[in-house]
């Protein structure tokens, strides 16, 4: 506790520094207005400080900043675009969504292959189709609300080409192929919002992700029952990769030509014995020639073979349809009855003969309830295959006659699995067994399964066929959280093989120059601050060594070493202040002006130069700073002055 | 018998340079309530540092008894303990109390008016100021006019009797006048020592006046201080004040 007394005397030292502090202000301010010309020109030289610094602030954020921060949080230098057409698994997109650096992922197909037509305001154009989603960044960042269901998002291309507008309605359609008849499917959407320039500038049309999943569906030939749009029989049509034929002579060039001519073929070959041998396990027609006309990528189909075919026929050609041998694992028993869980899986390459059998046997059908399934439903008969050379060492699994077994055939993206009838080659087979571990199919269910090579097929064990299967997502929109984590994205992908293309190089060029520009304002910044220091702190010096005597005096008349070196901090605490206040007066009205006058022109919707209450707090906060570093320098020279020097005050 | 306001014993000022060393002695020196003391002597006899010493602003060599005697706290300031403990705070609070300051050209200070400088001391020694009796006092000098004046704007004669009303405003007990009247002619500088006279005779204090002009100073001090020449050898040279009763 604090006495009475005490308290009293501590209560009247603070009263007195009170009163002192109070009357060097006064002496203080008294010195500046005695000096007002000195003061004035100092006061409107820190203005000329202060007022082009706080201007290039504001123009910093109010120009660059703002471009800076739109190029950043540009959701379009966020995307990465998969660089490679493939089909990605639920999986890897799950993989994705749970990425913190992945703001936004949907399934997609590639631009190329989305184009959809889009009739809308008497108008009608072919537009590309992107799938969107909810918090499609694209969409939400540049003001455009996520289409239901019953709505799409035009671009401004579009909806110009159009003419169309946010609430109109436009009718989405594609079409498909059918034995020379066009099938069409579309659907009326209402225009929810059309898409800012900025944010796209081609004709594109956002659509929400499960009608671009349909229309993908109804292009592969699915059905979409929901949408009444029909689907193709579902069968795979065989694919070869190449007819071989034998003829009794030689084919002249142009009978070559010809006969490749409008089909799927290209390269001609004439195959020597081993070849043919190699290829279809048999030996070729005595004193024939032998010929192979094969694809260069994608696999004939139905129509191609059997033009070619027509023509061979004709000229009295024998003819075999190949395809590349295929991996495949081997177990005994039937895996849809179950049962083969512990049987063990051989390694066997499938081959074919080249024939054709006259009936498919997959479509003799029996009933199941033979089967040990217990189920009520027919299935089919599974396809017969041949040992070919694997007999000897299944020789020991295989009755007499025949037995089941499950085919598991590599189709290099995934695995089909299917029952077949497992048969001794026949007697008299003309086959001679030079492959190892080889089991011979018929060459309509090689060309089905060689097709499961390029599009995704499965078995349908009801009908015992093997049928197409939907192609699933083929590329993807994909969003990094931010700009900064679109390398990191771009690794995830790089280690799982997905390659992407993204604006990585401009990004990392746009923060190589926002650092840069920051840097660059600091430095001015700092000149500029230094350059207040100098000035100040010569004016302080000055003006101790100009009031030498007048200082000496006051210290003769009783005022102490510290109380006297306080009046060059409150002198340049009133100028600093008022060249900070006239400054900011100054950078104020030139912001005006340059908003009034010049945002237009330059481009600007918004206010060109941004000085803000923080802007201006920090400027006051510097001028107190810059008060107290250049009245330091004053103070020392100020506690130099000895009162002795008053006494001979002239 | 009034007690004197301030005793000084036995001091001494020294200081060596190329020439050699000179040495100024003060043996005694009592002041009390309404003295006039005149400090005379020759140019470069030490008048200026007796002052000095006197004015709190130089430390003296040595001294046996330098007190202050006031009615603030403390009553008895003990001058040569603040000089020892270099005590800067406490001998600028002995200032602004108990001294006050008449200078050769007044020293005035010029971002101040007339009247603030009349009025600075009481405002330093935290004394209320008052204008009327600021201007009560200046009309007394007949300087009513110019309370709102720059001092530039004063003649000599002028800005004298606004320092001698400077030096007396916060009622000090010591006025110590440095040639006051150096800047002016013989007819002001009676007329500014005779208010000087009357000024500290009307407010008790005692004044300690160096000037050249003894016949002036004769004329208006009780006592007078002149430095002597004690001794000069081997390049050394002291001067002691000796104190006679006009």
């Amino acid at each position: 506790m604090i006495a009475p007394a005490q308290r009293k005397f501590v209560l009247a030292g603070l009263s007195s520094r009170f009163l002192k502090t109070r009357l060097l202000a006064w002496l203080a301010l008294k010195d500046v207005y005695h000096e007002r010309l000195l003061s004035f020109c100092l006061v409107v030289a820190l203005a000329g400080l202060v007022a082009p610094l706080l201007v290039l602030f504001g123009l910093k954020y109010g120009v660059i900043q703002k471009l800076q921060t739109e190029l950043i949080e540009d959701p379009v230098n966020r995307e990465l675009k998969p660089a490679e057409t493939r089909i990605y698994s639920p999986e890897f997109f799950t993989r994705l969504r749970e990425l913190p650096e992945v703001s936004f992922v949907v399934e997609s197909v590639t631009e190329g292959a989305s184009v959809i037509r889009v009739e809308g305001g008497g108008g009608s154009r072919l537009a590309d189709m992107l799938p969107t989603a909810d918090r499609d960044p694209l969409l939400i960042e540049n003001n455009t609300p996520v289409p239901s269901s019953q709505q799409v998002v035009l671009s401004k291309k579009l909806a110009d080409s159009l003419s169309v507008i946010a609430g109109d309605s436009v009718v989405l359609s594609a079409q498909r192929t059918e034995n020379g008849d066009v099938v069409r499917a579309e659907q009326e959407f209402e225009v929810a919002e059309v898409l800012p320039l900025r944010a796209d500038v081609l004709e594109r049309a956002y659509v929400p992700s499960q009608f671009a999943r349909d229309i993908e569906s109804f292009r592969e030939g699915f059905a979409v029952p929901k949408r009444a749009w029909p689907g193709l029989a579902l069968d795979v049509v065989p694919g070869y990769q190449s007819i071989i034929f034998s003829l009794d002579r030689a084919l002249s060039a142009t009978e070559e030509n010809r006969l490749i001519s409008n089909s799927d073929f290209f390269h001609f070959n004439e195959l020597t014995t081993e070849l043919f041998e190699q290829k279809l396990g048999r030996v070729p027609p005595v004193n024939q020639k032998v010929y192979e006309v094969s694809v260069i990528d994608k696999l004939a189909g139905k129509t191609s073979v059997e033009r070619v075919s027509r023509r061979l026929e004709n000229w009295g050609a024998q003819v075999w349809l190949w395809n590349p041998p295929m991996k495949a694992g081997l177990q005994m028993g039937d895996d849809l009855g179950g049962g083969v869980a512990n049987a063990r899986s051989r390694s066997v390459t499938l081959v074919t003969d080249g024939i054709v059998a006259a009936s498919a046997p997959s479509e003799a059908r029996q009933s199941a309830s033979a089967k040990s399934t217990g189920s009520s439903l027919e299935r089919a008969l599974p396809p017969v295959v041949y040992l070919g050379n694997a007999q000897s060492s299944l020789s020991e699994e295989v009755p007499a006659g025949s037995a089941i077994a499950t085919l598991s055939v590599d189709l290099g993206e995934s695995t089909i699995r299917f029952p077949v009838r497992l048969m001794a080659e026949p007697e008299g087979s003309g086959l001679n067994g030079t492959r190892e571990n080889s089991i011979r199919l018929d060459a309509a269910l090689l060309g089905r399964l060689s097709q499961g090579l390029q599009s995704p097929i499965r078995y349908n064990s009801l009908s015992g066929k093997i049928e197409r299967r939907a192609l699933g997502a083929r590329g993807f929109r994909l969003f990094a959280s931010s700009i900064y984590s679109v390398a990191k994205v771009r690794d995830e992908l790089l280690a799982v093989q997905v390659p992407s293309l993204s604006s990585l190089q401009a990004i990392i060029r746009l923060q190589a120059l926002d650092a840069g520009l920051t840097s660059l304002f600091l430095l001015i910044a700092v000149a500029g601050v230094v350059t207040s220091i100098i000035v100040l702190v010569a004016n302080q010096i000055g003006s101790v060594q100009r009031k030498r005597e007048a200082l000496a005096q006051v210290r003769l008349l009783g005022l102490s070493k510290s109380e006297v070196s306080m009046l060059p901090l409150f002198t340049g605490g009133y100028l600093s202040l008022a060249g900070g206040l006239l400054g900011i007066g100054i950078a104020l009205t030139t912001a005006w002006v340059i908003n009034r006058f010049l945002a237009s022109s330059l481009g600007f919707d918004d206010n060109v130069c941004v000085i803000s209450g923080f802007h201006i707090g920090l400027c006051l906060t510097l001028v107190v700073l810059l008060t107290i570093i250049s009245s330091a320098f004053a103070v020392i020279w100020t506690t130099r002055v000895d009162p002795a020097d008053g006494m001979r005050y002239e | 018998m009034p007690d004197n306001i301030l005793s000084i014993e036995g001091m001494q000022y020294s200081y060596s340079s190329r020439e050699g060393s000179f040495t100024v002695s003060l043996p005694v020196l009592h002041l009390m309530p309404g003295d006039f003391v005149g400090l005379v002597g020759n140019s470069g006899s030490g008048k200026s540092t007796i002052l000095d010493i006197l004015g709190l602003v130089r430390k003296p060599a040595q001294v046996a008894r330098f007190e202050l005697s006031g009615s603030s706290h403390p009553a008895v300031s003990d001058i040569n303990k603040y000089w020892l403990d270099g005590d800067d705070a406490g001998l600028s609070r002995v200032r602004a109390q108990h001294l006050g300051y008449v200078l050769q050209s007044g020293g005035l200070l010029p971002f101040l008016c007339v009247g603030e400088n009349i009025e600075l001391p009481r405002r330093i020694a935290g004394l209320p100021v008052s204008r009327a009796e600021t201007l009560e006092a200046m009309e007394s000098l007949g300087l009513d006019w110019g309370y709102n004046k720059r001092v530039q704007e004063l003649s000599g004669g002028e800005r004298q009797r606004v320092a001698i009303l400077r030096a007396i405003s916060h009622r000090p007990k010591v006025i110590l006048a440095d040639e006051p009247t150096a800047a002016v002619d013989s007819r002001r500088a009676r007329e500014v020592v005779g208010i000087l006279r009357d000024m500290s005779s009307l407010h008790e204090s005692a004044v300690v006046m160096v000037s050249h002009d003894r016949e002036l100073t004769s004329s208006v001090a009780n006592r007078m201080l002149t430095l002597e020449l004690q001794q000069v050898s081997d390049g050394n040279t002291h001067f002691s004040a000796v104190q006679s009763t006009e």
